[in-house]
């Protein structure tokens, strides 16, 4: 991967964070109301989102055998369990991972 | 601003420095993982600072996405930022040029963070000290985290194995916070597959971009026909 490469993609996610987080400021500067529809998609768009990018992030599991799945699933239910029993972000996330990681070095 | 108005943004930011510090540390080791450098890691979080914007650039590198495709994921995954600056316009419009840092800033820890101090009794001018101090320590934490992360992912590998599940669980989190607080299961369900659907269809990362333009598609197909509906 070329340095190049990397920069250039670092300064356009830079830009467009920036930009959708400056994106209310912009606008209402020109115009007072923000249309209708805007906040109608906007409101709903994080959860459609974050549904796919849930299967963005377990695409490669893989079910030709057991041990190729079985970390991925159960590492799933404890971050889906302990988040519902606790809903403390942190906490989800690191035993969730530790899970995955332990498989990981048991299976491989 | 005086050293009590400092004790007081760490105090309030306190819950951040937990999240962000380990989230950091993973995303550091992630960006090691795969084969960037680390300074990559530290770069990334002084200058874009958005958690699961981050996890997924790193994916895209490490696939050598294109640019285009780069700029396109990244503004559907931050999409949400569109609207946090809403609740935000008249506090902001009053911090002068330290708003464009407030605006840079502006992820979803800090936004819930502000939300908090927005409603404590204070003057006007405490609130603003605190709420800069806040964005700018949880910036911070933020840079720190993934720092560590990164050189301990390049000095230490072996603790790195595995370490990318920690996007999912982040992803999987955010999810449910999201499902309880707005009911949309059908939304998330039509989403899911339909994107899993396109995914099997093309076998490759660029299935995000089709499948977030077409849930944008119907989503505002859904507010016209909602709209009719109730005319």
């Amino acid at each position: 991967m070329s340095l190049t490469y990397l920069f250039l993609a670092i300064i356009i996610a830079s830009a467009i964070t920036l930009a959708t987080r400056a994106f209310p400021f912009l606008l209402l500067s020109h115009r007072q109301e923000v249309p209708e529809w805007l906040l109608f998609v906007a409101k709903r768009l994080p959860v459609a989102v974050i549904a796919i990018l849930v299967l963005y992030s377990i695409r490669h599991i893989s079910f030709d055998s057991l041990t190729n799945w079985a970390g991925e699933a159960v590492s799933i239910a404890v971050v889906v369990l302990v988040h519902l029993y606790r809903r403390n972000t942190l906490a989800s996330v690191l035993l969730g991972t530790l899970c995955y990681m332990t498989f990981k070095s048991l299976f491989g | 601003m005086g050293k009590g108005s400092f004790k007081e943004a760490v105090y309030t930011s306190l819950p951040v420095l937990g999240g962000y510090s380990v989230l950091g540390f993973a995303f550091g080791l992630l960006v090691v993982g795969a084969a960037l450098p680390w300074y990559a890691a530290t770069l990334m979080s002084v200058v874009i600072f958005a958690g699961s914007g981050q996890f997924v650039l790193v994916g895209l590198l490490a696939a050598a996405a294109p640019l285009s495709s780069i700029a396109l994921t990244t503004l559907m995954v931050n999409s949400r930022h569109m609207f946090y600056g809403l609740s935000y316009i008249e506090f902001f419009s009053s911090m002068g040029v330290k708003r464009w840092y407030m605006i840079f800033s502006l992820t979803d820890e800090t936004y819930a963070l502000l939300s908090l101090i927005r409603e404590e009794e204070k003057s006007p001018e405490e609130k603003r000290i605190l709420a800069w101090m806040v964005a700018g320590l949880n910036h911070l934490y933020w840079i720190g985290g993934s720092t560590a992360g990164a050189l301990a992912g390049t000095y230490l590998p072996m603790v790195s194995e595995g370490v990318e599940f920690s996007m999912t669980a982040l992803f999987i989190v955010i999810l449910i916070e999201q499902l309880i607080q707005q009911r949309t299961f059908a939304l998330a369900f039509v989403s899911f597959f339909s994107a899993l659907l396109i995914y099997l269809y093309m076998r490759s990362s660029a299935f995000l971009f089709p499948s977030m333009v077409l849930m944008l598609l119907l989503l505002f197909a859904q507010y016209h026909i909602e709209k009719r509906e109730s005319r």
